[in-house]
């Protein structure tokens, strides 16, 4: 099975919007499934500004907006198949 | 408590930067007004019965943003531009007089019907009748097949719901008041919960516990927004627990403090070592007058917490002033004229800041990332600025920089103590710890020093933090011991 890219924007206005949230949650996941996503903070690339509200992330290079802990780990789940918890 | 990130949380932050943003650009009582619409159009989905609703509700976080009191400033005809221009008037005067750091939204507030004992539908009203028989009070009675709790005699002893095979009787819990260390919050006849200012030691759990967030800081953002604007320096004391807070350089972070407008960065660690040398003195003369054990006064809440509700305690709290007045006494010994604004965790140093000369305004690591949301500023690509000790005060150490999580005030003390000390630490104050101490001869006997802390985890774990403490733990800690 294909492991996952995510992409987590780290600049100072996704953090104080949620970002942090999305780091906590990822980082807790259990062993195997946290083996399965590349995880990697990225720079801000100025997406707030682009009318869609943080914090972004990019999972397999697709950008989503407004991204919360649970849409977050839906989204794992159905790429990943099966469940994250 | 609450899982620190949560919608409350967002769309306060949102809120304090919009109010800075309007402040800063001088448009905030031609554009108040039109926020609580703009953040519900009528096409957005309601988080209550209607977004009207949600409007009247961000209405009344508005005026806790502003610095109001829903207790004492509420009038209903007044227009969110009226209290604005309220905000900015105080805010032209300077520091204002003291005032009660937090405020109950009773409009926001649900009535929890909570705190109690029920029976649920799952209850078969079985012959055992366990719950019946070893009520200690007598609170059962069956009533048409089903377990019925009396609410006059309950004592919320639990036995029943322990002891139900159905597991048929449920707790429902009452978030404000259960995690209120000192009983401060009280039912009103209309069903919703107030403060009982006299008990309350602002120490903010019933901000962070509340589901709907009814329990707000009044907020001093306003004013702080408004000397940023004028003529007068202003200088950024920043607690320790700051460079726990982000992921980012803490050079650049200080950068980011200036971008926002403030003219230096002053370390209270400085005067945080300053608070532990002369408390280890103290600490010696007391010993010799018999009167051990000491406690720490640099967490105001436990500080209020022992003039309010510990008599036995009140000789016993160290008379040194804490990190913050001293770095601020610093500040303004070397220039008057200089505006100190602490930037903390900690909800009760407003209390303690309204007392002091040399502390004009304080504002919470949340308030600070709101000024950074307002000004679009980006740490990481801020210019690196180094932070200054207080003026002709000691540069911080190790020590000094980690008085922000739990036990860093003992280490610190014993570090200026030179001899053996019989300490314990305390953090996170409960109402069972608070009782403890009451009777501390009993519970904590033949001690030297009593380092208690409001909040668990200490600092870090404040009221007004950003990050989890973990990960705070963990930055704060690399950034404490680079220079070993």
């Amino acid at each position: 099975m294909k492991n996952i890219d995510l992409e987590i924007c780290t600049g100072t206005t996704c953090y104080l919007l949620g970002a942090a949230d999305l780091i906590d949650v990822l980082e807790n996941l259990p062993e195997p499934l946290r083996e399965r996503i590349n995880l990697r903070g990225v720079a801000c690339e100025d997406l707030c500004k682009s009318g869609s509200r943080p914090p972004f992330v990019k999972i397999n290079g697709i950008v989503i907006g407004e991204m919360t802990s649970e849409r977050l780990l839906a989204t794992l789940e159905n790429t990943l198949g099966g469940t994250t918890c | 408590m609450l899982a620190m990130r949560n919608n409350t949380a967002y769309i306060k932050r949102d809120l304090m930067s919009e109010v800075i943003r309007m402040t800063l650009d001088g448009t905030l009582e031609e554009k108040i007004d039109a926020l609580p619409p703009r953040l519900y159009p009528r096409t957005k989905e309601s988080l209550r019965c209607c977004v009207y609703k949600d409007r009247a509700m961000i209405r009344y976080r508005l005026m806790g943003i502003m610095g109001f009191s829903l207790e004492e400033d509420d009038e209903d005809t007044l227009l969110l531009r009226d209290y604005a221009r309220k905000a900015l008037d105080r805010a032209s005067r300077g520091k204002p007089d003291k005032m009660k750091a937090l405020t109950m939204l009773d409009m926001v507030c649900s009535s929890c019907a909570g705190g109690k004992y029920h029976v649920t539908d799952l209850c078969r009203g079985c012959v055992a009748r366990p719950c019946q028989i070893n009520c200690p009070k007598n609170a059962i009675t069956i009533v048409k097949g089903r377990s019925i709790i009396d609410e006059e005699k309950c004592i919320n002893c639990g036995k029943c719901q322990q002891l139900c095979p159905y597991n048929a009787i449920v707790y429902t819990p009452l978030p404000c008041s259960e995690n209120c260390p000192v009983d401060a919050i009280v039912r009103t006849e209309d069903g919703t919960r107030a403060i009982d200012f006299d008990k309350c030691i602002s120490c903010g759990n019933c901000t962070r516990s509340c589901p709907f967030g009814a329990v707000v800081e009044r907020s001093r953002i306003i004013d702080i927004a408004t000397a940023l604007k004028g003529e007068k320096k202003v200088a950024a004391l920043v607690a320790p627990a700051l460079y726990g807070q982000f992921p980012y350089d803490p050079e650049r972070l200080n950068g980011a403090i200036r971008d926002i407008g403030f003219d230096r960065v002053v370390e209270v660690a400085s005067g945080a070592e300053e608070t532990a040398r002369l408390e280890a003195q103290e600490l010696g003369e007391k010993r010799k007058e018999g009167l051990l054990p000491l406690t720490n006064s640099c967490c105001p809440a436990w500080k209020e917490t022992v003039e309010k509700h510990l008599p036995a305690l009140r000789d016993r709290i160290s008379h040194t002033p804490s990190p913050m007045a001293i770095t601020g006494d610093l500040v303004k010994r070397q220039d008057p004229e200089t505006i100190t604004v602490f930037i903390g965790p900690c909800i009760a140093k407003k209390n303690e800041a309204a007392r002091l000369d040399c502390i004009d305004y304080t504002m919470t690591f949340e308030e600070l990332g709101a000024f950074l949301l307002a000004g679009s500023i980006e740490v990481e690509k801020s210019e690196a600025l180094s932070v200054q000790a207080a003026p002709a005060g000691p540069e911080a150490r190790k020590e000094g920089r980690e008085f922000a999580r739990a036990g860093g005030v003992t280490d610190a003390l014993l570090s200026y103590l030179g001899e053996e000390a019989k300490t314990v630490r305390l953090d996170g104050l409960d109402r069972k710890k608070v009782k403890q101490l009451g009777n501390y001869t009993k519970f904590f006997p033949d001690l030297d020093f009593i380092e208690v802390m409001c909040c668990e985890g200490g600092c870090l774990g404040g009221p007004g933090v950003i990050s989890s403490a973990k990960p705070a733990e963990v930055r704060l800690e690399k950034y404490a011991r680079r220079e070993e």
